[in-house]
């Protein structure tokens, strides 16, 4: 099993240490730091490359969530975000929560299920070539000649997130033209000959 | 050296022979009689043939040193192989593969229009550097020569530079990426395995021929015509002054 780091952001020194305390009676965990504060937090972060960073939620507003969503992409971690009772940030669903006033129990299970789901995820990232849901109905509308502006208006999404679709298709198939992608579309089945504009 | 010692050590060799018209049946003959009988520039000759044989060799300097026509006069020769040689006898093959079950119709089908598809592309490329580009390097190379009509040229030069080459040539390799990574991945095994291998090693082959002549295209004619419009910009500039 992998080792996942952890980096904590919390101004209580209690509540840093008993987090510590609390992680390292998991396996496979490690904590690459804990800080008082979020000075050089981009800085703190690249250097020790974390899979989950846990942040006191009112440190996020100084770091911004923009800028946070940002680099949890760019360095490839997640955010727990340490709170007194359930926050508005956490229901944007992007991050999990850890409420300081429950039971060990409750915390030490839901840091486990991260750690499993963050697992699965790294190693389907690593053998799986195959494309997403996504990139399939991306690769169907593009095998059928639709433009990126076109995709974009059906699937509901931006034409930048379209070109990252496209981008991550080519890189996955090793197929750069429109007319091989839709060779393959056909052989795999995602579209039919008759679907040909 | 023997030509025949020459096929004897790469029997590859012998597509960039045709396309200089020798013929087998080559006897003892010296490589150096042979382009003597068939009025072939033997350093030209020798270049070309070490760069098709060495994937390391390219030697600019001396590549450079050639006239245009020379180059070009090859460079068409190896269109020639392409269209009419190369890319029929793939497609030949394709029509031949063949699939157990339903789908044998669908893989067929698909992969003849891609193909089709490809074919027309490398057509139309090829058409056009023969009526448009080529034209215009032989006759910028005549003008520099002649040293005569440089203002009618620099006309052309403005209208049509060698820079609008250089940005436009298009990359016809990437259909052919594709297409071997389609058969060698994503195509369900023909019933005719030794089919589908003829066709890749073709494939390969045809993709090899591609790089070295773009790399004659884009480093020895593209450099040699932007330095022949500097020249001739700067004598008609000159001309106008006084």
């Amino acid at each position: 099993m992998p080792n996942s780091v952890f980096i904590i952001f919390e101004k209580s020194a209690l509540i840093r240490l008993g987090l510590i305390a609390l992680l390292r009676s998991l396996d496979d965990t490690s904590v690459a730091g804990d800080f008082r504060n979020t000075d050089n937090f981009e800085q703190k972060i690249k250097d020790t490359k974390p899979d989950f960073v846990i942040i006191r939620d009112k440190y996020i507003e100084d770091t911004g969530i923009k800028f946070l969503k940002k680099l949890s992409k760019e360095v490839e971690f997640k955010v727990i975000i340490l709170s007194k009772e359930h926050s508005a940030i956490a229901n944007n669903l992007w991050a999990e929560e850890i409420l300081i006033d429950e039971e060990k129990q409750i915390i030490s299970d839901k840091i486990e299920r991260l750690i499993n789901q963050n697992n699965k995820n790294q190693k389907q990232d690593k053998t799986d070539n195959e494309i997403s849901k996504r990139e399939r109905a991306v690769l169907a509308m593009v095998a059928q000649g639709y433009t990126n502006k076109e995709i974009a208006e059906k699937l509901f999404i931006s034409a930048h997130t379209v070109i990252t679709h496209r981008k991550n298709i080519v890189k996955k198939l090793g197929i750069k033209t429109v007319s091989g992608l839709t060779v393959y579309a056909i052989l795999n089945k995602i579209i039919d000959m008759e679907d040909l504009k | 050296m023997p030509l025949a010692d020459m096929i004897l050590a790469n029997v590859d060799l012998l597509s960039v022979l045709r396309r200089f018209d020798i013929s087998l049946g080559v006897g003892d003959k010296s490589i150096a009689d042979v382009c003597n009988e068939k009025k072939i520039n033997l350093e030209f000759f020798l270049a070309i043939v070490n760069i098709f044989h060495n994937k390391e060799y390219f030697p600019t300097e001396k590549l450079q040193g050639f006239s245009i026509s020379t180059i070009v006069h090859f460079l068409k020769k190896s269109h020639y192989y392409y269209n009419q040689e190369m890319i029929p006898s793939i497609e030949v093959l394709i029509h031949q593969l063949h699939w157990k079950g339903d789908d044998h119709e669908r893989n067929l089908h698909i992969l003849q229009k891609f193909f089709n598809e490809y074919r027309t592309e490398v057509k139309t490329h090829t058409d056009h550097e023969e009526e448009t580009v080529y034209p215009y390097m032989v006759y910028v190379e005549e003008t520099c020569m002649k040293s005569e009509h440089i203002e009618e040229c620099y006309r052309k030069m403005k209208h049509y530079s060698i820079t609008n080459y250089a940005e436009e040539h298009n990359n016809i390799e990437e259909k052919l990426t594709d297409l071997k990574n389609i058969i060698i991945k994503y195509l369900p095994p023909s019933h005719n395995q030794d089919i589908a291998f003829r066709i890749l090693q073709k494939l390969f082959k045809l993709e090899n021929d591609l790089k070295h002549h773009a790399a004659i295209e884009e480093r020895i004619l593209v450099p040699k015509i932007l330095e022949m419009e500097k020249v001739l910009e700067q004598i008609y500039l000159g001309t106008k002054k006084s």
